[in-house]
């Protein structure tokens, strides 16, 4: 079952790649890195050396934290994304009032010069 | 510089036909001042009168807010080399004819100039109140954590700026109500900022933008730009 979900997700990840909705960015890696966990983490061993690697008693939450600390850097790095967009639109909006302003002042420099 | 080669600039959001008001009233103030009016994705989109002079209009589709109609009224300045640049609200509220006092205040040598409401405190509805204590606290932290000298009124939007207070605030990306950032910036900057007397007009058309959820994330914006500053200090400190 749990291989499955992990198969599924994965599946899913790679349709979205596929019909590019998502792009290959610093964020890609993360998932990739979140999606191998979940296959690493179906080997008992695995489990074991990470929870020794991290001094953690209680194996499985070895995962759990390692999964919130990916987690953690994809919400990051879309948070960066978001304001660097943010910042291009503002500059993109800015950019395109002024060229309307500045159309209205060529206008009315125009018809001054037409009047004169 | 010249005291007539100014813009007025006047944010409008959903504010209707008082712009056009506003706009007769700036010409009869005085016919060489430019007036800028900036739509700010209203419902209803501006429609001037024919007989306005000096009027330019930028009509955006959606609402960016204050701070990005700011941004694009500081380089419309620039760019055209107006000597000052004045920033009303589209209400009504402020003063019209306390232009020309903000523009000799400029011509005195201040790089900023803004409008303090002497009547801003008065009024007995719980929103009022509120606004009250709001602005005090803006004032009280203000005046201990940027500098004793800051103006009163930190979110008063009747402002003047001249071409290098402009110049700093255009490399700035201004956020929705940016009147305290404003104010702030440019007297941390050491820029030359001063303050002349309003009396403010009760509020006739429309309704304010500022609700009570708006009003909330405006106080926290001021308290994340004061720890930002606060901290700002405390590292130059440590590097010292």
């Amino acid at each position: 079952m749990q291989t499955l979900v992990i198969i599924f997700l994965s599946i899913g990840f790679f349709i979205l790649l596929w019909k590019k909705l998502i792009h290959i960015d610093i964020s890609f890696f993360l998932f990739l890195a979140l999606i191998f966990l979940g296959f690493f983490s179906l080997n008992d061993t695995f489990v074991s050396f990470i929870a020794d690697l991290f001094s953690i008693k209680y194996e499985p939450i070895a995962i759990v934290f390692l999964t919130i600390f990916i987690l953690l850097c994809i919400n990051i790095t879309l948070l960066i994304f978001i304001t660097k967009i943010n910042l291009k639109h503002i500059a993109l909006v800015k950019k395109v009032a002024a060229i309307e302003l500045e159309q209205q002042k060529n206008e009315e420099i125009n018809k001054n010069d037409i009047n004169n | 510089m010249n005291k007539n080669n100014v813009v007025v600039m006047i944010p409008s959001y959903n504010e209707g036909d008082i712009i056009n008001l506003i706009c007769d009233n700036i010409n009869k103030l005085n016919p060489l001042y430019t007036i800028l009016v900036l739509d700010d994705g209203s419902k209803n989109v501006f429609k001037p009168k024919k007989k306005i002079k000096n009027l330019y209009i930028y009509n955006s589709k959606i609402n960016y807010g204050l701070g990005v109609t700011t941004n694009i009224a500081i380089n419309f300045m620039l760019k055209n080399k107006f000597d000052f640049l004045v920033r009303i609200d589209g209400d009504n509220q402020h003063p019209i004819d306390c232009i020309p006092k903000l523009i000799e205040k400029m011509m005195d040598g201040s790089d900023f100039c803004v409008g303090t409401r002497v009547n801003a405190e008065i009024g007995v509805t719980i929103r009022q109140k509120l606004n009250k204590y709001i602005k005090r606290y803006f004032n009280f932290m203000g005046k201990i954590l940027i500098s004793r000298d800051i103006p009163s009124d930190l979110s008063s939007g009747f402002m003047a700026f001249n071409q290098k207070s402009a110049m700093y605030l255009s490399s700035q990306v201004l956020d929705r109500y940016p009147e305290p950032e404003i104010i702030m910036l440019l007297t941390i900057k050491k820029f030359n900022v001063n303050e002349i007397m309003i009396e403010q007009f009760p509020r006739k058309f429309g309704v304010s933008s500022i609700k009570y959820f708006r009003g909330v994330l405006l106080v926290y914006k001021f308290n994340v730009f004061l720890l930002n500053n606060f901290l700002s200090k405390v590292i130059k400190l440590c590097k010292l």
